[in-house]
């Protein structure tokens, strides 16, 4: 079966800074992937260099999203392109929008998805009605959509925000960026229980993540540890634990 | 010889044609008419005009904008119209009422200076240093909006409002000026507004304010709001680019008494907005906002004044600009907190986004603080789009264009989305929108659009 992204010798810089040095990973469609590592090993420039940010930049190497049953060179798309191929990052410190409500910023990401793949675009009233199914994924109320994205929204809520977003845009591949730091219990298990719901054999979740806890709830195929800009090691569910109980060092040895 | 009032004086010769009116306002018009002879047009060595040069005011001469007689009125299609729910309007053409334009809704009395044989109009309160002068204004500072106001003032409109009424549609005051097209005179006018506001209301009141042709329009608008009432104004400008706006505000508060006010400086070649805003009494509280967009070479200046002259008062204020091309704008902050204020809260803010390197922006917060006890804050930003916040909406498929678009159409629709009064806010929101959607005016839907 064909990858759904297969990312290669993967090097990248930020500021001229290598971060990222020789990454490989493969993931495949129904899969779970957890990322762990200890802090500055890359966790994070790996989820921006996926989604297209434009002050990485990938130095060597290669990253493939499969479209169409086709292997397709992600780094050449801009980060709307990809967004538009399927690719979703949850952003681990979501951008406060002011002046802009939450619904019209939905519906806009919708919409231009809806568009670059040929289906028709959802008015103001279909649009509320799909909407309301996916906000009761993530327990918001209304009152959320009629404010701007983001401004003034608690921690717990602008990482609500960011599944309700994937519930809205169904993307095929998924990552999340530290999307449980933060959150106490209650807001992780409304988090995890949407990513969940989410899941299906058609896409992959990647969930970069420091805590164990959050593998509680929602479970991965793979764990793997990434420092100084390479995966070291990669193993089942088992190994979150093994991590959570003993650090890193042994690995870093 | 003061500046420009070579140019000045053939519109003081015109007032003095104009139709009858009372005693009182000849003597404030001849009052008015002595201080600008004196003191001559603003020029950039005044600190309150430092960033704003009106020499183009000198370039031609000036004429009192026509009154015109009810079978001659130009089409009321030809000025913006307020696009949202309102209770009535009162509309001024060239600084006198027009009846035909207007509707004046219940609980709302409307007078105009015929009607105060002698001089009955209670323009602004008093305040601890003196009158409120309807020639020179603050007593703290002389105007040079109220006086050139004064000096070509041909009528006053008085809005009484019922105490206890509640007005949740704004009424709404329309202030116009149509004149020359001659490039060689100014058309100016000079419409004075007087809004009294009694204890137990709650109203929304709009100005809108707009010139066709060469026009110098000088609105100078009072509001009074007595003990505990509660005021939502907005005030307007829609002034063409070939027209200049020099408007002046003063809003005045009793005790407990609350305003939210909002500006939104839309056009004019040159527009300069002063508001100045008294907290008189104990438990007053202004929220004082603004936007304001300008492209090409427009030039637009705010000058704020807030005067905490009680304890237990409370400002807050933010100003936001989105500045294109060669245009340049100016935010003067000024906020008095007097000697024994204690208990006062004052914040000020001043965003500007930049979306040209030949843009400009001068910025001054003022803060003259006698009291002790108090909180006092002021901040100005002065950037370009974010591009965190550019990749943020890229990351959920919106084209890079559209993202930047909806970010500076956010940026200024921010100060919409604050306002409290729901028909207020929609309305403001739909003149943003249209403005930021390359309109330039709002007109009826059976009127059309002008460049």
């Amino acid at each position: 079966m064909m990858n759904l992204l297969e990312i290669k010798n993967l090097h990248a810089s930020v500021d001229g800074k290598p971060v990222l040095k020789g990454l490989n990973l493969s993931v495949a469609p129904g899969t779970v992937h957890a990322i762990m590592g200890p802090n500055g090993a890359g966790k994070s420039t790996l989820s921006k260099v996926i989604a297209g940010h434009p002050a990485y930049e990938v130095t060597e190497g290669s990253m493939e999203f499969e479209v169409n049953f086709k292997m397709k060179d992600l780094l050449s798309l801009e980060p709307d392109e990809r967004a538009r191929d399927g690719v979703f990052m949850a952003f681990q410190y979501p951008v406060e929008v002011p002046g802009v409500s939450n619904e019209t910023f939905l519906r806009t990401a919708f919409n231009s998805i809806s568009k670059a793949q040929g289906a028709e675009e959802m008015n103001e009233e279909q649009f509320r009605k799909f909407l309301q199914k996916k906000m009761d994924l993530v327990s918001m109320d209304s009152r959320f959509l009629d404010r701007a994205v983001n401004t003034g929204f608690s921690g717990g809520e602008k990482k609500r925000n960011e599944i309700l977003q994937m519930a809205v845009l169904s993307p095929r591949l998924a990552i999340l960026d530290e999307t449980d730091s933060g959150l106490d219990i209650d807001a992780l298990r409304i988090v995890a229980d949407g990513v969940n719901k989410l899941k299906s054999p058609e896409n992959a979740v990647v969930l970069i993540t420091h805590y164990q806890r959050l593998l509680d709830y929602i479970v991965p195929d793979y764990v793997h540890v990434l420092a100084n800009g390479r995966i070291i090691e990669t193993g089942d569910k088992s190994l979150a634990l093994k991590l959570e109980e003993k650090g890193y060092d042994w690995l870093l040895q | 010889m003061s500046f420009g009032v070579d140019q000045l004086k053939p519109a003081f010769d015109g007032i003095q044609s104009a139709r009858a009116v009372p005693d009182w306002l000849l003597e404030l018009r001849s009052a008015g008419e002595k201080t600008v002879l004196r003191e001559g047009l603003p020029t950039r060595s005044l600190e309150a005009w430092k960033y704003t040069n009106l020499s183009v005011l000198a370039e031609g001469t000036w004429e009192v904008a026509e009154a015109f007689a009810s079978d001659e009125l130009p089409p009321r299609t030809d000025f913006p119209s307020w696009p949202s729910a309102s209770c009535g309007e009162v509309a001024l053409l060239n600084g006198v009422m027009v009846p035909e334009w207007s509707s004046t809704p219940a609980r709302v009395r409307v007078r105009t200076s015929n009607q105060f044989e002698s001089s009955p109009v209670h323009f602004g309160h008093a305040s601890a240093h003196g009158r409120w002068s309807a020639v020179t204004g603050s007593p703290e500072k002389f105007v040079a909006q109220v006086s050139l106001n004064a000096s070509l003032m041909r009528d006053v409109v008085v809005i009484d409002i019922e105490p206890g009424t509640i007005l949740r549609e704004p009424l709404v005051i329309s202030t116009f000026s149509f004149g020359t097209e001659s490039l060689t005179k100014w058309s100016a006018s000079a419409p004075r507004v007087v809004v009294n506001v009694p204890a137990g209301c709650e109203v929304a009141i709009v100005e809108m304010t707009a010139g066709e042709g060469r026009t110098v329009n000088i609105p100078v608008t009072n509001v009074n709001i007595a003990k505990g009432a509660r005021v939502s104004h907005a005030r307007i400008n829609l002034t063409q680019a070939s027209g200049v706006q020099l408007g002046y505000t003063q809003i005045s508060q009793a005790r407990d008494s609350f305003c939210e006010t909002y500006q939104f400086t839309l056009g004019g070649r040159i527009s300069r907005e002063d508001l100045e805003i008294r907290l008189n009494e104990a438990g007053a509280e202004a929220v004082l906002d603004g936007l304001y967009l300008a492209d090409g070479r427009r030039h637009v200046d705010h000058s704020t004044s807030v005067e905490h002259a009680a304890p237990h008062t409370t400002s807050s204020q933010l100003y936001k600009g989105i500045l294109k091309d060669e245009s340049r704008a100016v935010f003067n902050g000024r906020v008095r907190i007097h000697r024994d204020s204690q208990q006062v809260n004052a914040a000020q803010l001043n965003n500007n986004l930049l979306l040209s390197k030949r843009a400009e922006v001068d910025t001054k917060p003022e803060l003259e603080i006698d009291a002790d006890d108090v909180k006092a804050s002021h901040g100005a930003t002065i950037g370009q789009i974010d591009p965190e916040h550019v990749f943020y909406l890229r990351a959920r498929a919106i084209p890079e264009a559209e993202a930047i678009k909806m970010l500076a159409n956010g940026f200024a629709q921010d100060v919409a989305f604050r306002i409290r009064n729901e028909a207020i806010r929609k309305g403001a929101e739909t003149i943003v929108a249209l403005k930021l959607a390359g309109e330039s005016t709002v007109t009826d839907s059976a009127g059309d659009h002008h460049a």
